[in-house]
């Protein structure tokens, strides 16, 4: 075990350095469906806060 | 999030900051599942920062930041610097992992420093995101129960709803 275990760890450490790859290539595509999530909010946000002026313009008459 | 990227990576090249690392919701989606939010969370080394953060966001200001109450905004992200205020979260930021973003290069919290500091945190969201890095097999779980024995952090894993059974230390609860 102790002539492999310098190996093993190598192999280890190449999985886990492929693991942050793959994941560093997932990254942008998630974060872009955040913005997507974020972005529809907002606009969800503003539309609503248009409501609420028109409705507020439409009481005071 | 480029823009912010690389606006975070000119302050690193300017000096002005030594390094960062992202952290928060958009830190654990390089781990796990995407989850809305609107934060891009920033966690910087500490020194100098307790007292302003007035540096960072003059010189994010500069490269087209614009300041909205806590956070400055820039690429449409609301970034929030977060000063490294407790030895877990100095930790956190020293162990970070160099990763890129689309070719920038950054920097982001490892799965179990992310988790720990959910724990640290405790309210009903960081337990739920807890969860689903262990439901994703994302996170080193011996290592991150070490973490929690450092921290003294081992009694918030109860609201974990799928934390494994067994203590911090792998043992089996037995009924009796």
């Amino acid at each position: 075990m102790g002539a492999s275990k310098p190996l093993i760890d190598q192999v280890l450490a190449d999985k886990a350095a492929g693991r942050l790859k793959a994941r560093a290539l997932a990254w942008p595509d998630k974060v872009k469906t955040i913005e997507r999530l974020r972005d529809a909010t907002e606009l969800a946000r503003q539309s609503m806060r248009a409501r609420q002026t028109t409705r507020k313009g439409d009481a005071g008459n | 999030m480029r823009e912010a990227l690389v606006a975070l990576n000119r302050l690193v090249d300017d000096g002005v900051v030594p390094r960062y690392a992202i952290g928060g919701a958009i830190g654990a989606s390089f781990y796990i599942e995407a989850k809305a939010t609107e934060d891009l969370d920033v966690l910087a080394p500490s020194a100098g920062l307790l007292l302003s953060l007035t540096p960072i966001y003059d010189a994010l200001k500069v490269l087209g930041g614009v300041p909205e109450d806590e956070h400055i905004r820039i690429g449409g992200w609301k970034v929030q610097i977060l000063p490294a205020y407790k030895p877990l979260v100095e930790e956190a930021l020293a162990e970070s992992v160099e990763v890129l973003y689309d070719g920038i290069p950054t920097r982001v919290l490892t799965a179990e420093h992310l988790c720990a500091i959910n724990l640290d945190t405790g309210r009903p969201k960081d337990h739920y995101r807890v969860s689903l890095f262990i439901e994703a097999e994302a996170v080193d779980m011996p290592a991150l129960e070490a973490l929690l024995v450092r921290y003294q952090l081992q009694e918030r894993t109860a609201k974990v709803l799928n934390w494994p059974e067994g203590d911090a230390h792998g043992r089996q609860q037995t009924l009796d």
